[in-house]
């Protein structure tokens, strides 16, 4: 094997444990009690399967590229992915509501930028995964 | 979760900027690939009306807020008011952090504010590994 090709496996095989790790997570989710003092820990069926089908698309395009991401519940059950970095200052939070009222979004963060973006199409998720990579 | 008592805005006292206040960590806030808060621990709950993130004055009155608390999380006054937001004291044991906005309201500034505030905040308390 070439080095460039074990660099191509290298990447390839992080980027699949990067998002093992984050299918992962978003299951450990299902596991959690119903709810807590603040409010409902569980997703709901509908938060976890937007989670779930976003970030399998994005893996179908990121490969190798794939960061990892932890998970979380609000209140109300909707489920957010974080990726972040610390130097740099990046952060992608993909924000998948309890139900279909609410839209799915992204925010993103630098030291001199913020925003919200609605997700319309999955290449908006990639594209953010894609720009969070560049660090 | 500990909810502050209905007091009138007359009535909160305002913090002296290194006064250190706790947060409950619920599960899910801390990301654990770093060991920092995150942003989820600073959202105010449109759902009940919630005027101020709840936060003590100790550790212990923090764990008794959120039954299996994954955490603890720290942050002074000063950090709280360098963002913008602010500090009140509504009981001896209990002080709110104002400003936010509701994400169902205003998303990139909710975001944001969420994200500075746990940048802004230390862990100091978290159950030992079994």
């Amino acid at each position: 094997m070439t080095v460039a090709n074990e660099k191509i496996a290298e990447s390839s095989s992080k980027g699949l444990l990067n998002f093992r790790i984050t299918v992962e997570r978003l299951i450990e989710l299902l596991d959690l009690e119903d709810e807590d003092e603040y409010g409902i820990l569980k997703p709901t069926e509908y938060a976890f399967k937007t989670a779930m089908k976003s970030i399998v698309q994005a893996y179908d395009v990121l490969g190798g590229n794939f960061p990892k991401a932890s998970a979380a519940t609000d209140d109300r059950g909707s489920i957010t992915l974080d990726w972040t970095s610390l130097e740099p200052d990046r952060t992608v939070r993909l924000f998948c509501p309890f139900s279909q009222e609410q839209p799915v979004d992204i925010f993103h963060h630098t030291e001199d930028e913020y925003a919200v973006e609605d997700i319309i199409s999955s290449p908006t998720l990639v594209y953010w995964l894609h720009w969070f990579n560049e660090t | 979760m500990i909810e502050p008592p209905s007091t009138s805005a007359s009535e909160l006292e305002q913090l002296p900027d290194p006064a250190i206040v706790y947060r409950a960590l619920r599960k899910g806030w801390i990301d654990k690939d770093r060991s920092i808060v995150k942003a989820d621990a600073y959202y105010l709950r449109k759902r009940i009306n919630e005027q101020g993130i709840s936060v003590n004055f100790s550790i212990e009155q923090s764990l008794s807020a959120i039954r299996n608390c994954e955490g603890v999380a720290s942050i002074t006054a000063g950090d709280i008011r360098s963002i913008g937001l602010d500090l009140v004291r509504d009981s001896s044991s209990h002080a709110s952090i104002i400003g936010l906005p509701y994400r169902e309201d205003d998303r990139p500034k909710a975001d944001e504010l969420a994200l500075l505030l746990a940048r802004r905040s230390i862990i100091v308390w978290q159950p030992s590994q079994p």
